[in-house]
């Protein structure tokens, strides 16, 4: 199957500006089309060990950021295409490729409903995963990008994907993106660190996508077991700790960090309750990215191993 | 007076000190004292007096004074009630 990185720069770009270029990402396709210079970039850096999807292949989400007219290019802006409409507002050129990302973390977190979906990174190591939700700045991606570098395999940084009363997590493999003090902490981190185009002065500050498809099952579509849940919070004055949590808060943690519980109605309620009765759930602080990696691998994550 | 509970809900019973309650009405979830979760459950087949949910609550515990488990059933009344759960029949 073709990557997207076999293709030569001229046809990557060619395919991009007529709007044909269909990645397979996990269970998902989506077709981009882009006419701007970083998204090109952005694209052949991060997705290029992504399969592209055969012609026929049905197309789940079709995206784009594009310039639409002479006078948008003239004053800079870009627009968010989705099925060929605009649900935005126009976003400067030089944020052009994290709206892309959030637009395609959007169609997810807004389209899709056959998974328990929360709000959390995943990562897997052996076959068992760890689910890590968090609000916006609690530091799950900054972990989850760590863990990456780290041997781990990354599932999600923003989606973990739970198929309803099972403990299985559908990896949906995507760049991980990383804000501000982040980008520099994991530049630190690893010089291993394949890093897409900056986005200056976002509503989130400084925005870097970080290459997550380093594992070499990355692109494996089949579900893997949850060993556990952990709830990762950044503190840069509090002392580092690992505790376990209880399962009925984690209950309502993790439904609170979900895009969809209220939605599944009793789906929903049955298949959290099957994924937090099956898995141990924890609270993480931390500020040490090496103490955290070296704590997550010591976390005991088959059942016989606890 | 008597009590009624608006929906029957769905429980998760971690056999820890709260219960997770799914209230099929509201589509709410919350966060019990396994208590509460003990009260709500008595109103699963009818809707009771404060007085009979009293009765059939001590006959379920060990001995105690009627007080303190009046008070406490009260407590849990009023708050089942504000979070919607339990409605005056």
């Amino acid at each position: 199957m073709k990557l997207v990185g076999d293709l030569a720069t001229v046809d990557l770009t060619n395919r991009l500006q007529r709007g044909i270029l269909a990645l397979k990402i996990g269970p998902y396709i989506y077709n981009v089309q882009s006419n701007v210079p970083s998204v090109t970039t952005g694209i052949a850096r991060l997705y290029a060990d992504f399969r592209i999807a055969n012609a026929e292949d049905f197309v789940d989400f079709d995206v784009g950021i594009e310039y639409t007219g002479l006078l948008q290019r003239l004053r800079g802006e870009t627009k968010f295409l989705f099925d060929k409409k605009s649900p935005f507002e126009p976003i400067p050129r030089g944020q052009a490729y994290a709206f892309l990302e959030w637009g395609m973390n959007w169609c997810v977190s807004l389209h899709t409903n056959e998974y328990l979906k929360l709000h959390a990174a995943a990562i897997s190591r052996n076959g068992s995963a760890i689910i890590m939700p968090g609000i916006p700045g609690a530091g799950k991606s900054t972990l989850c990008a760590a863990l990456g570098l780290s041997g781990w395999r990354i599932l999600s940084d923003e989606h973990a994907l739970i198929v309803p009363n099972t403990t299985k997590i559908v990896p949906l493999c995507r760049p991980v993106s990383l804000k501000n003090e982040s980008i520099n902490a994991i530049r630190s981190f690893s010089s291993d660190a394949v890093f897409g185009p900056v986005s200056e002065r976002t509503h989130k500050g400084v925005v870097a996508h970080m290459k997550a498809d380093m594992h070499p099952h990355s692109h494996d579509i089949q579900p893997l077991q949850a060993g556990a849940m952990v709830f990762p919070r950044y503190s840069r004055d509090e002392p580092q700790r690992l505790n376990t949590r209880a399962r009925t808060a984690s209950f309502i943690l993790a439904a609170y960090h979900s895009f969809n519980y209220s939605l599944l109605c009793e789906t929903g309620f049955e298949a959290m309750k099957t994924l937090i009765a099956n898995v141990e759930c924890y609270d993480l602080v931390y500020h040490d990215l090496d103490w955290a990696v070296k704590v997550i691998d010591e976390l005991p994550l088959n059942r016989a191993d606890r | 007076m008597k009590w009624r509970i608006r929906s029957i809900g769905r429980y998760y019973d971690a056999n820890e000190s709260t219960i997770v309650y799914f209230d099929s009405c509201s589509g709410d979830t919350h966060l019990l004292s396994d208590f509460a979760a003990h009260v709500l459950q008595q109103f699963s087949d009818r809707p009771l007096t404060t007085e009979e949910l009293v009765n059939h609550i001590s006959q379920s515990m060990e001995s105690g004074e009627l007080a303190v488990l009046e008070r406490s059933v009260s407590g849990v009344l009023e708050q089942l009630v504000a979070l919607d759960i339990l409605q005056r029949d």
